[in-house]
């Protein structure tokens, strides 16, 4: 099972106004265990259409973080929306002002490119993430094929896929 | 988008429940296209049938599981790597 090992890091400015590097337990206490990832349809659909002789839209890169409060994967809508395929379901999400919001779901797959595997993941939630950085939020569904391993005093994080 | 799908899904529902419970449906313009044992199926038909149009696919069940996802339903996501704290992760 292949394991990827990631350090976080980071700078920030200090009472001057100069730039300081962040200490990595602190930068990824700061930012969360963000992983660099390639989003792109889903597989099973991605098949079909190159069978079919349609293309395949590219994959979008950016930086998805490994949320294990999330219990399904959230993609960026206009991520999903780039990739061309349509929303195959809408599910209702309670937010914080106790209004349900009704968010699509799309069928994608994402990549870690350094390792060069990934996840399917057939159901995924549209989110407005572009905001944090984000294409993905990595979510339960995703991850209950992985073993994942936090260490807050080193900075460091292991997700092993 | 789906409306009128999600309404003939629901609408259909208490009779699916007795025939195909736990199955994935798959719906295409108020039609019932097939049902499948997983999600990645009804996907695989769907594309192959209609391509990129827009087809509902649901399980059938009594209710759809509750999403949580608290990062975004406090509002509290913060993780931008490219913030004022400027962060990135290196492989080791």
């Amino acid at each position: 099972m292949p394991i990827l090992t990631m350090q976080s890091g980071g700078t920030a400015q200090d009472a001057n106004g100069q730039t300081v590097q962040l200490p990595p337990a602190a930068a990824l206490q700061m930012l969360g265990p963000v992983i660099p990832v390639a989003v792109t349809i889903e597989q099973s659909i991605a098949q079909q259409l190159l069978q079919q002789g349609t293309q395949v839209p590219a994959p979008v890169s950016g930086f998805g973080l490994i949320d294990t409060g999330a219990s399904i994967t959230c993609v960026d809508e206009a991520v999903a929306q780039s990739l061309g395929i349509a929303p195959i379901d809408v599910v209702t999400m309670h937010s914080a002002s106790h209004t349900d919001v009704q968010c699509n779901v799309y069928p994608i797959s994402f990549e870690i490119p350094s390792l060069g595997i990934g996840r399917n993941v057939p159901r995924a939630m549209a989110a407005a993430l572009q905001a944090q950085g984000l294409v993905i939020l990595i979510g339960r569904d995703a991850l209950a094929a992985c073993t994942f391993h936090y260490n807050g005093f080193t900075g460091v994080f292991e997700l092993a896929i | 988008m789906l409306e009128k799908d999600l309404e003939f899904f629901n609408r259909s529902l208490p009779e699916w429940l007795k025939q195909y419970p736990g199955k994935v449906a798959l719906v295409k313009d108020e039609n019932l296209v097939g049902v499948f044992d997983t999600d990645e199926q009804a996907l695989t038909e769907g594309a192959r049938l209609f391509q990129r149009q827009p087809f509902l696919v649901r399980r059938i069940q009594p209710e759809n599981p509750a999403v949580q996802v608290p990062a975004l339903m406090l509002g509290i996501l913060r993780a931008n790597p490219n913030d004022a704290i400027r962060g990135n992760s290196t492989r080791r």
